[in-house]
């Protein structure tokens, strides 16, 4: 019952875009439009040469049914016997005479054309990241892909239908990498609503979907790509997808058909992402969990709440009672109980995404993963669950009065209830400890990393509001919680700026009285509350 | 309006035909006329956008504005005459808009922009029916008047802005308000007196100074807020008069 963070690896599936280096020259990109004159005789003659050395190849001819003298050549531009992408001229003739010449034309290609991959071992690498099957009669074409950020790459590309998706693959010739992908149906982004989990309305950035039909959870107001996913309850494709053994599809993206939302975990999932992504970038300008705009996946109904009778332990705690970050930007959702079940302490647990800060604590690990990188084992597995406990609240608070419950400094309160599962205010309230003396030194947990982040929990609490520390009676002037900004920016820059990855309590300490020092001055109240903090739990 | 207009000169010019009063005299006046006080309007339109209602409210300030007027009248009797006028004035207006536009992520979080658009349109013309009162001095002649009037007004009102707008979208950048002209009729009175100069017993010059008013209520937006307008206010014409 403590969220977990697994850094499974996964695969780069069908909705993202893959940047490989360019391996060739600037693309020089020449659009023509010739129509008289000399630029037409000079288009003219270069087109009949570029068609003698094959560099021009024709594509079809199309006799003109309006105007019965005129003919129209359509071009495609090759390289070395290979199409180049979008390469095409078109020329209209009057008998003998050209008419017209409109184009565009790519220079300075300068590659081998020659591939290493086959075209079934591209055809293989498509499959894999779609998910589809492409059937024999789908060849993929070798193209030269000219690419926006400049150079020219060898490449196979083919479509792919997905489920209700068609998506265009570049595959990189020599190295079989993703070069890119891009959706070829049209998308629109639009705003709906949506009724959380908690019985509250909250916006919801969705998109049109696919052929106008319906809406889908995937968020293109923002810059990252955000989907939410509604697995319905199948722990097998959920599985599959976190393994990396299929690719999500687009008919697992969360839908709607009027964009009025009511499925509450798909509205909270969905819009706490966003509201995370927001929190981060309007609070420290951080762009998303790598810094430039990762995608977000949301994984939510894994499970279905009536399968847990004959669910295995470790499916329940995983897929009922938690939620964790999977790696690579995708963050998994449990399903809580059937109202009539309890937990032995006596709690209800409702879905997790309805708890923005149990958001906000996993989307955290994502960024620690992207940063610090702190080793989840020990003292420093410890700090990095405390670092999203320290986010998860100041989220909280951030958008105090537009969540549905109440800001404050329980953990997982508004699924786990009552009293969520950890309290930064009094850690013992949950069992945890509060001054390193007290420290839990055995083997389970990664060696406490869900127990000891009591301390440095504590630490950021008495830093923002004061008070004295329960084990020490050691007295701390806070901030006071109308700043509790300027604690949230130093552990913010401690954390992702300036924290070893095996970093102690000690070091941690060290670190961010230098992070407050830096950004506050020597003296200032955030340096002191944070030092007298760090003094009254117990950690020198 | 058009039509209005020429009904009522047709009963009028009926009512002259059909008196036999002493001394008829027939009265055209050709004024250039001005419109001297303001009026000022509000208006409320509200739109969709992102999944929420927004609102722009303005509010106009209809200035002075220059037009002309056409007069004529038949002196039924020695001292009274009854007279038609009709005449457009445009004025100078201006629209102080606060615009209120939804935020595409979340509820309740409008963005709000405020300017002031110059140049819009506003036209009021009028047609006044008067009861007219009339004296003479030597080459002076002098008169008040008193009636219904008629109103049309077409004025520009203020609709959904166009804006620019980037993530995190807490402002916009409004970038077009676009102006739609609306126009409605409405009755009201005037009251007004003039004094006139006659060089020959057929020509003259003459001003008068009119006060008038009517509510004309436009709509533009159904189910929405009309927008009442005071239209007329006080008015000064002169120009050339021409007895027969
Ligand atoms: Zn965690």
């Amino acid at each position: 019952m403590r969220f977990r963070h697994e850094g499974t690896a996964l695969a780069l599936a069908a909705l993202a875009l893959g940047v490989m280096s360019a391996d060739a020259a600037e693309p020089r990109v020449t659009r023509l439009a010739a129509t008289e004159g000399a630029a037409l005789n000079d288009w003219d003659t270069r087109i009949d040469s570029m068609l003698r050395a094959g560099d021009l190849q024709l594509r079809r001819t199309h006799e003109d049914t309006l105007l019965p003298s005129r003919q129209h050549v359509r071009l495609d531009q090759a390289y070395r016997g290979v199409p180049v992408y979008s390469g095409q001229v078109v020329r209209q003739t009057e008998g003998e005479r050209t008419v017209s010449v409109f184009g565009t034309l790519y220079e300075g290609i300068d590659l081998d054309p020659r591939p290493t991959l086959t075209a079934d071992q591209a055809v293989a690498v498509i499959e894999k990241l779609s998910g589809a099957d492409l059937g024999p009669s789908r060849v993929p074409r070798l193209v030269v892909l000219p690419r926006d950020e400049g150079g020219y790459v060898l490449a196979y590309t083919a479509r792919a239908f997905t489920e209700s998706d068609l998506v265009r693959y570049f595959i990189d010739a020599r190295t079989g990498a993703l070069v890119l992908s891009r959706s070829e149906l049209q998308r629109q982004a639009v705003s709906g609503t949506g009724t959380g989990v908690l019985g509250d309305r909250k916006k919801m950035s969705a998109t049109v979907g696919v052929g106008g039909v319906g809406f889908i959870a995937s968020d293109e107001f923002r810059p990252p790509a955000i989907f939410t996913f509604d697995m319905r309850g199948n722990l097998t494709r959920t599985n599959a997808i976190l393994n990396g053994v299929v690719g999500p599809t687009l008919n697992d993206v969360a839908n709607d058909s009027d964009n009025t939302w009511t499925d509450g975990p798909v509205v909270d999932a969905h819009s706490y992402a966003g509201w995370t992504y927001d929190y981060y970038f309007l609070r420290f300008n951080r762009r998303g969990l790598d810094g430039n705009n990762l995608e977000v996946w949301s994984l939510v109904h894994p499970v279905r709440r009536e399968d847990i009778f004959s669910a295995s332990n470790s499916v329940v705690n995983t897929f009922f009672l938690n939620a964790f970050y999977a790696g690579d930007g995708i963050m998994v959702y449990g399903e809580g109980l059937l109202p009539s079940l309890r937990l032995t302490n006596g709690q209800r647990v409702d879905y997790l995404a309805g708890a923005l800060d149990i958001v906000a604590h996993e989307l955290t690990h994502g960024v620690t993963d992207y940063t610090s990188g702190l080793i989840y084992q020990g003292e420093s597995g410890a700090l990095n669950e405390s670092f999203s406990d320290m986010m998860a609240a100041a989220a909280e608070f951030y958008y105090q009065g537009r969540a549905p419950g109440q800001s404050d400094w329980l953990i997982g309160e508004d699924a786990f209830v009552p009293g969520g599962i950890r309290s930064m205010q009094s850690p013992t309230v949950w069992g945890d400890p509060d001054h390193y003396s007290i420290r839990f030194t055995g083997p389970e947990d990664n060696g406490g990393v869900h127990i000891n982040s009591g301390i440095p929990n504590h630490v950021f609490y008495l830093a923002t509001v004061g008070g004295t520390n329960r084990v020490s009676g050691i007295a701390v002037t806070g901030v006071g919680q109308a700043n509790i900004e300027q604690i949230e920016k130093v552990m913010y820059r401690a954390f992702t700026a300036m924290m070893p990855s095996s970093a102690n309590f000690s070091t941690a300490r060290a670190v961010t009285i230098q992070s407050a020092r830096d950004l506050y001055g020597a003296g200032s109240p955030a340096e002191r509350a944070v030092t007298q903090a760090w003094n009254a739990v117990g950690v020198n | 309006m058009r039509s209005t207009l020429a009904v009522l000169a047709l009963s009028t010019l009926a009512a002259a035909a059909a008196s036999a009063a002493d001394e008829p005299r027939f009265t055209v006046s050709l004024n250039g006329a001005f419109a001297v006080t303001s009026t000022e309007y509000d208006s409320v339109r509200t739109f969709n956008a992102f999944a929420e209602e927004g609102r722009i409210e303005t509010a106009y300030d209809a200035g002075s504005g220059p037009g002309f007027e056409a007069g004529f009248a038949w002196n039924f009797k020695r001292n009274l005459a009854v007279g038609l006028a009709g005449g457009m004035v445009t004025r100078d207006t201006s629209g102080e808009w606060t615009a209120s536009v939804p935020h595409p992520l979340f509820l309740n979080r409008n963005r709000i922009a405020e300017g002031t658009e110059e140049e819009l349109e506003y036209t009021e013309s009028q047609v006044h029916l008067d009861l007219i009162y009339t004296g003479r001095s030597g080459s002076f002649d002098f008169s008040a008047f008193a009636g219904p009037s008629f109103f049309n007004v077409s004025a520009d009102l203020l609709g959904q802005p166009d804006y620019d707008q980037s993530y995190p979208f807490e402002t916009i950048t409004v970038t077009d308000v676009p102006a739609l002209a609306f126009d409605d009729n409405g009755f009201g009175f005037n009251v007004g007196a003039g004094v006139g100069y006659r060089f020959t017993d057929s020509i003259g010059v003459g001003v008068t100074g009119r006060f008038s008013r009517a509510t004309i209520e436009l709509v533009p937006q159904t189910g929405a807020d009309t927008v009442e307008i005071d239209a007329g206010g006080f008015q000064v014409a002169g120009g050339l008069r021409i007895y027969f």
